[in-house]
């Protein structure tokens, strides 16, 4: 895999070009813009990382000719949060958006997101560092530990809250998805497959909020 | 006193007052005079006929003189004629006027029961002489009349004219009034010129100087939150450098010692990384507050706590504390979505770095009875030390700690919690989780309902 890093701050550059070879990728490092595109000519990139303020040209004007051209990943790498910055940067066509400061987990998480998204092939694992879910063979697996089969619902409940972990989801929300239309919620389902999938998987597996739901935790923040 | 000399009503008032009665004075000065004038030459040409005519009546008199008398005169105006002795005979003893002796021809005024009297003598063909004779007060009457006819339509005028005064005055200073409320009525931060139309001629340059004087203001305000956001996005660059060096260090052999002292340094730049982001966040807040409202809409309670909690509930399971909702939070609010999750997301915050672990934070929604119309009423409670009653108003102001050592915050949470809630009309109260014990925090939010 070869990734593209557009930074024009030499202390970042350096440490993200070294965690990306850490990491197993093979990383290019230009500190313009004008050279970001030069290298984009040249070379098929698996992935952009990009710096919005940059000496030359703009982060956003290199992402717009870039995308003239080919779909690479861009994942944007910038200090402007406003929404305005990020709506901005997604509008000319970038995948993702990560925020400095950042933990270098975080960025190679996202990097290979938006590369999975865009290699089109569906999505068959969903990890969020604790907790594997096997969407073909329908089944879990804890931190390591052996694989467990699934029921329809529990999949269906787990999958719910795998789909974006860190993300709530109050107990109609989950309902809706464990049963049709017109089928009969029974009460305290929702608890009861809960109760289920955390015998099998483990306790804090599927987290309980207060008040307003269950989610599991997010890539990088477990403690 | 004080209060007199300030107020331009009484001054005018006062100034207005003395001139009218300096004129009302004038003119009844100018109207006794020329009455008294005018009434001194009436009285002699009656007495000059009256003798004029008892000459040409053959100067036929009783012998005691006359007095001139009709029904329902009053004895000031009668007119008594009477002889006058010839020189060196004694005077008539029945005589209605006791004469002094040696008049002369013609005019005179004299005193007789102590009172003055218009004399005319006149010299009768058979050689003796008539005096006839009139009260004075009479035509001082007549004058003092006429003085009190010019002076009382101008001493009417001035009860008149000081009740014209106030209400002229209160509808000219009727746009001042409303000007002062206008500027009484801002927040802090608004520096937007004040309105200029319908205020008079006079008093517009003035506020012209003061709209002069809140753009100056605001330029400077701009330079400065301006310098603080660029700074804030400087220091985030090598911040973010400096975050992934140590993350790195943390993964390449390390001793036991430095591990720890690694560990250290870690806190220090995530407690850093905290105060950077508030700062934008605050110099956001505040540079959105010169362009303006913010864009509010109807929206699920429910749905703006959701991400609120996502983001910070793994803040609060690194403490092991219980953060949740009480209740349904079933509610719909008018606000901004992102702005209002700024303000719990640093309301939260706050209550996970000053809960102690293994405390508990909760959201709910207050008892509808208690509640302001209009308003839906959120309290965050958590079970940490709270605020002392006399330090609530001032944790608000920024870069206050209470305690600096306790808690690894930037100071700041509070001051963009109450810019925030300007821009939305929330009020913003703290009290107390149990009022008996005085112990751990309350917030609590009156966000308006749609």
């Amino acid at each position: 895999m070869r990734i593209l890093l557009v930074e024009d701050d030499a202390m970042i550059g350096e440490e993200v070009r070294a965690a990306l070879k850490d990491a197993g990728y093979a990383a290019d490092w230009v500190q313009d813009g004008a050279l970001a595109l030069a290298a984009l000519a040249q070379q098929q990139y698996d992935a952009v990382l990009l710096d919005l303020g940059l000496p030359g040209a703009d982060g956003l004007s290199v992402l717009r000719q870039l995308r003239r051209r080919a779909a690479t990943p861009v994942l944007i790498l910038t200090a402007r949060d406003g929404v305005q910055d990020r709506i901005d940067g997604l509008d000319c066509g970038a995948d993702d958006y990560i925020l400095k400061p950042f933990a270098m987990g975080e960025l190679l998480a996202r990097l290979r997101a938006v590369m999975r998204r865009k290699s089109g092939a569906a999505t068959v694992v969903l990890d969020n560092g604790q907790l594997c879910l096997d969407l073909a063979e329908k089944t879990a697996r804890w931190q390591g530990q052996p694989p467990v089969t699934l029921s329809a619902r529990e999949f269906s409940l787990l999958q719910a809250l795998m789909h974006r972990p860190g993300a709530i989801l109050s107990r109609g929300e989950l309902e809706e998805r464990i049963y049709g239309w017109g089928e009969e919620v029974e009460s305290n389902a929702v608890e009861f497959l809960i109760h289920g999938l955390r015998k099998k998987l483990d306790r804090e597996a599927i987290k309980n909020v207060r008040g307003m739901g269950w989610m599991v935790a997010r890539a990088g923040a477990a403690p | 006193m004080k209060r007199l000399q300030g107020s331009l009503q009484a001054r005018l008032s006062l100034a207005l007052t003395l001139a009218i009665l300096l004129v009302a004075l004038g003119a009844g000065a100018f109207g006794f005079i020329s009455a008294y004038r005018d009434s001194i030459r009436l009285q002699d040409d009656l007495l000059l006929q009256v003798g004029s005519l008892i000459v040409r009546l053959g100067g036929s008199l009783p012998a005691d003189g006359a007095v001139g008398s009709y029904p329902g005169a009053d004895h000031e105006s009668r007119i008594s004629v009477q002889w006058l002795p010839a020189p060196g005979q004694a005077a008539t003893a029945s005589a209605a006027l006791p004469l002094p002796e040696g008049l002369h021809d013609g005019f005179q005024t004299v005193g007789m029961f102590h009172e003055d009297f218009r004399v005319y003598v006149q010299p009768l063909p058979s050689g003796r002489r008539i005096a006839l004779a009139q009260e004075t007060d009479v035509r001082d009457h007549i004058a003092s009349r006429a003085a009190w006819r010019a002076l009382i339509p101008v001493l009417i005028l001035v009860p008149v004219l000081l009740l014209a005064i106030r209400r002229i005055m209160g509808r000219l200073f009727a746009p001042l009034a409303s000007l002062r409320g206008q500027i009484d009525r801002r927040r802090d931060d608004q520096l937007d010129p004040l309105p200029t139309t319908g205020l008079p001629t006079e008093i517009s340059p003035f506020v012209d100087a003061i709209n002069r004087l809140l753009a100056r203001v605001q330029g400077a305000m701009t330079a400065q939150r301006r310098f603080v956001a660029d700074a804030a996005h400087e220091l985030r660059t090598p911040l973010a450098a400096l975050s992934l060096q140590a993350e790195r260090l943390q993964q390449s052999e390390l001793s036991e010692t430095a591990r720890e002292r690694l560990q250290r340094l870690e806190q220090g730049l995530a407690r850093a990384r905290t105060l950077v982001t508030q700062l934008l966040a605050l110099a956001r807040v505040q540079a959105q507050d010169q362009t303006g409202a913010t864009a509010r809409q109807r929206l699920p309670l429910r749905e703006v706590v959701r991400p609120v909690l996502e983001d910070l509930l793994p803040l609060a399971q690194q403490k092991d504390i219980d953060l949740g909702v009480d209740g349904s939070l079933e509610a719909s609010v008018d606000t901004n979505a992102v702005e209002l999750g700024l303000l719990l997301g640093n309301l939260i915050d706050n209550a996970i770095r000053y809960t102690p672990s293994g405390g508990c934070i909760s959201l709910a929604l207050a008892d509808p009875a208690q509640t302001p119309p209009g308003r839906v009423r959120l309290e965050i409670v958590d079970n940490g030390p709270g605020i002392p009653a006399s330090e609530r108003e001032r944790v608000f102001q920024p870069f206050l700690r209470l305690d600096p050592a306790a808690a690894s915050g930037s100071g700041l949470g509070l001051a963009i919690v109450q810019s925030v809630a300007a821009r939305l009309d929330i009020v913003v109260r703290l009290a107390a989780s149990d009022e008996q014990s005085q112990v751990g925090l309350r917030v609590i939010l009156d966000i308006p309902a749609p």
